[in-house]
């Protein structure tokens, strides 16, 4: 599903920022990635997003190597990822019916069909009764299941989450893991990157810590 | 197509400048519309010798009306000439010649008018060429059409054609970059939109048209907006200067844009300020087309 091989990104003649990498993340596997700020985990989630390109080494997500991966062909890959990001990134012009349909809309899917699977995904994170709300009236924890729910609507392959409970207390983090385990169930694969090692310890599952561009540590925990 | 204070100022920046463009032409069109009213009522006078017989002057008109771009030729006898002299000089001829006198100094003449779609420099051509033909004739004793005074004003048409091509050149980029400015700003501020369309797979030409699909709305609600604006506007002064009986040759003259102009307007403006602003939301999004921290 991931694969990364002897992947090495650097910025200008010697900075590097990753070295090295190879790792293999198999369909519906729940990952953590970890390690200190700066150590190199948006570049990872940059380089599988095909936002940043690799120096060296190849890299595989779905089946299609992103050093021969055209321009064009980048937003298709894209459809198959679910993003939530620390900061959200909703559309505060918009809804959170809207928000989360958004998706569907860049696929094409018909009206009737989309309101049915956004009003069944709203049930599922907990959203039918703000779904006319727009973003900024929302708390945190509800901003984020917005971006869960918007991440998943399109039924992606892979789920790249960075940081998702950063800026939520230990009660709703748990509730947001919840949610995402409830869909790797279902055969999603997720990789989530992570400072709060509490979420860690209290789950079985792979985790991947970087530490100065390196992979350190590849285990199950 | 929500509206925020961004997209109001984009509009009303748009329409403002696009009836600048316009008035600019409306004010270009009407002055050299003016310098051309004098133009089509210069005529050619023919002075003949005395004592020419009538069909000989008949001959010589029907020779006259023959030449190209020649729309009518007519004798001006004495008796009229002398009517026409004296009503010019209204009340300061009064007891100064009698009309004896007059028709005596008068010589007689065929008066000769040309086409009205000739422009100045054509009409001054075809002026040329018939007094280069008719000159040899035996009845003719001299000719006179203004050779000076068109020449002169064939120098300040000249001038203010190359002028005001100039200012709508200078006027046009410089509106179309305004605008591509304004439209850069109203990106930059949708920087957070493009990245989410982005993250979700939305394609390069997609989150274009988000923006491209903007500015045509924008840029057709404000030609509509300034066509109709100017015209009101137009129609108003111009019944404000039949009521006050000033300058009527120039007011009679007086046009809005023609359709062939009305289109190459809006032709220009489409081009000029479309495709800039295309160029400005192709280098915006390729540049905010990624994943910030903010």
């Amino acid at each position: 599903m991931i694969e990364f091989k002897h992947v090495y990104k650097t910025y200008g003649a010697d900075r590097h920022t990753l070295r090295d990498i190879s790792f293999n993340i198999n369909k519906g596997e729940f990952v953590f990635l970890t390690g200190p700020s700066g150590a190199g985990k948006t570049t990872l989630f940059k380089l599988i997003s095909a936002y940043e390109k690799i120096s060296s080494g190849e890299v595989f997500v779905l089946g299609h190597s992103l050093a021969k991966l055209k321009k064009g062909q980048i937003p298709f890959l894209r459809r198959k990822i679910g993003f939530v990001l620390q900061n959200y990134k909703l559309l505060k012009n918009k809804t959170v019916y809207e928000n989360v349909e958004l998706p569907l809309v860049i696929l094409d899917v018909a009206q009737k069909e989309r309101e049915q699977r956004v009003t069944e995904m709203l049930r599922q994170v907990g959203l039918e009764t703000v779904k006319d709300q727009y973003p900024d009236y929302l708390s945190g924890g509800e901003q984020q299941r917005v971006a869960i729910a918007r991440a998943l609507i399109h039924e992606p392959e892979i789920i790249i989450a960075d940081e998702p409970t950063g800026n939520l207390d230990p009660e709703l983090s748990k509730t947001i893991l919840n949610l995402f385990f409830e869909f790797s169930k279902k055969g999603v694969t997720f990789l989530v990157a992570t400072h709060d090692y509490r979420l860690i310890d209290k789950q079985k599952c792979r985790l991947l810590k970087v530490d100065n561009g390196q992979l350190v540590e590849d285990a199950v925990v | 197509m929500k509206l925020n204070s961004l997209k109001i100022s984009l509009f009303i920046i748009i329409t403002l400048s696009i009836t600048l463009i316009i008035s600019g032409l409306l004010v270009y069109k009407n002055f050299v519309g003016f310098l051309g009213a004098w133009n089509q009522s210069n005529k050619m006078n023919i002075y003949l010798k005395v004592d020419t017989t009538e069909s000989e002057r008949n001959k010589l008109i029907a020779f006259i009306k023959k030449q190209k771009s020649v729309s009518s030729a007519e004798l001006v006898d004495r008796n009229k000439a002398g009517l026409n002299f004296q009503s010019s000089l209204k009340e300061f001829s009064s007891g100064l010649v009698t009309m004896d006198e007059l028709i005596d100094l008068i010589p007689e003449s065929i008066e000769v008018d040309l086409e009205n779609s000739l422009s100045l420099q054509e009409r001054d051509q075809a002026f040329a060429a018939l007094a280069q033909s008719v000159q040899e004739q035996p009845l003719v004793e001299e000719i006179n059409y203004g050779a000076t005074w068109i020449k002169k004003f064939e120098k300040i048409d000249q001038v203010f054609r190359s002028a005001g091509i100039f200012a709508f050149l200078v006027l046009l980029v410089s509106i179309s970059y305004l605008v591509a400015l304004m439209v850069r700003i109203y990106i930059d501020d949708s920087k957070q939109e493009i990245e989410i369309y982005s993250l979700i797979g939305a394609t390069r030409w997609s989150i274009y048209q988000l923006f491209l699909k903007d500015v045509f709305i924008f840029l057709c609600v404000s030609l509509v907006v300034s066509f109709v604006v100017l015209f009101a506007a137009f129609t108003y002064i111009k019944s404000k200067l039949v009521t006050s009986g000033l300058a009527e040759t120039f007011i009679e003259n007086m046009s809005f844009l023609s359709f062939n102009e009305i289109t190459f307007v809006v032709f220009m403006l489409f081009v000029f300020i479309y495709v800039n602003c295309f160029l400005t939301i192709q280098s915006s999004v390729n540049r905010l087309n990624q994943i910030s921290n903010e």
